[in-house]
C-alpha cells in the first residue's frame, strides 16, 4: 500500500537538482509508507518502543523456502555497536551509530545522515535453527539469514482420494 | 509476445542523505549508499556539477519483475574547488569524496616583520 505513486529517474533528477531540500519530503513520504504497510500487516513498527531510538534504519524481511533473510541498511557502522538477538521467536536488531560530528573535522554544511540508538523487532512466523543463524556486515548492509527447521519448510503432500 | 510474459523492470529513485563538511583545505562530501557495488558507483564533475549515482539490483527477485535501486544526487561546486584533484572512498556503504580547495583559496600564514 503506498501513498503516491512513485516518480520515473528523470523528473527524480531535475527535482534534485534545483530543489535538493525534497529529499526531506522524499524521505517524508518513504517512512509513512513504512509505517502504513506496517500497521496494515499487523507488524512490529507501532508496537516498538519508541523511547529506544534515536532513527529507524530501513529493513527487507524476505522469506524463501529454506530461510528467513533480513536485510537492514545501516551504513558507516562499526560492526561491534549492533547487537542480534532471537528470544521467543523475536529478532531484535538493535544498536548505536556513532557520530563523527563532535570529532571536528570542520565545518558542518549539512547532516542529513542519520545517528544515534536504534532497535527494531520482527516476529518470526516459523521456527528457525537458533544455533545456523547468519548475519554478514557488508557495504553498509547487515544481513541476518534465519534457516528454517525442517519442519517449517513448505512441504508437498499428495492425499489420495477414496 | 507470444507466450504472453512481459519483463519489468521496477526502479525505486532515491536521493541519499549526504552530510557536507569543511575543513581549511577541503570539503568533505559523505553520502549514504549501503550495498553498491563500488566499481559501478559514478561520481563524475560536468560544469561544475558534482553529479553521483548508483543503480543497485535488488537480490530478491520474484519471476519477471526485475527491481532496482536509482541512487542519485547533484551538488553545485563552488569556485574556490579543485576539480583535478578529488579523492573518492566507498567504505561501509558510505561513499566519501574529498574535494581539495583551489591553491589561492588555501588559509596563507603572513610573516609581520
Amino acid at each position: 500500500m503506498s501513498l503516491i505513486k512513485r516518480n520515473p529517474a528523470q523528473e527524480m533528477s531535475l527535482w534534485n537538482r534545483e530543489f535538493p531540500s525534497f529529499r526531506g519530503l522524499q524521505s517524508l513520504q518513504s517512512d509513512m509508507n513504512r509505517i502504513f504497510d506496517e500497521f496494515f500487516r499487523g507488524d512490529s513498527i507501532v508496537t516498538d518502543s519508541f523511547f529506544n531510538r534515536d532513527w529507524v534504519p530501513a529493513i527487507d524481511v524476505v522469506e524463501n523456502n529454506d530461510n528467513y533473510v533480513l536485510k537492514a541498511e545501516l551504513p558507516g557502522m562499526n560492526k561491534d555497536d549492533v547487537k542480534i538477538t532471537l528470544e521467543n521467536n523475536v529478532l531484535t536488531i538493535r544498536g548505536e551509530k556513532k557520530s563523527d560530528l563532535d570529532k571536528k573535522e570542520g565545518n558542518y554544511h549539512r547532516v542529513e545522515r542519520s545517528y544515534g540508538a536504534f532497535e527494531r523487532m520482527f516476529t518470526i512466523p516459523g521456527t528457525v535453527k537458533s544455533n545456523d543463524i547468519d548475519a554478514q556486515y557488508k557495504d553498509g548492509i547487515l544481513t541476518v539469514t534465519l534457516p528454517k527447521v525442517e519442519d517449517a519448510k513448505q512441504k508437498r503432500i499428495d492425499v489420495a482420494v477414496k | 509476445m507470444i507466450n504472453g510474459t512481459t519483463e519489468t523492470k521496477t526502479i525505486q529513485s532515491i536521493i541519499p542523505a549526504v552530510n557536507i563538511t569543511e575543513t581549511p583545505t577541503s570539503y568533505i562530501v559523505s553520502i549514504d549508499i549501503p550495498g553498491a557495488v563500488k566499481e559501478k558507483i559514478k561520481a563524475n564533475i560536468e560544469n561544475d556539477t558534482l553529479i553521483v549515482s548508483a543503480e543497485i539490483a535488488n537480490s530478491d527477485q520474484t519471476e519477471n519483475v526485475e527491481s532496482a535501486r536509482q541512487y542519485h544526487r547533484e551538488f553545485s561546486l563552488a569556485n574556490d574547488i579543485d576539480v583535478h584533484t578529488v579523492d573518492a572512498q566507498y567504505k561501509l556503504g558510505v561513499l566519501k569524496i574529498s574535494l581539495n580547495k583551489k591553491q589561492q583559496y588555501l588559509p596563507k600564514q603572513i610573516t609581520i616583520n
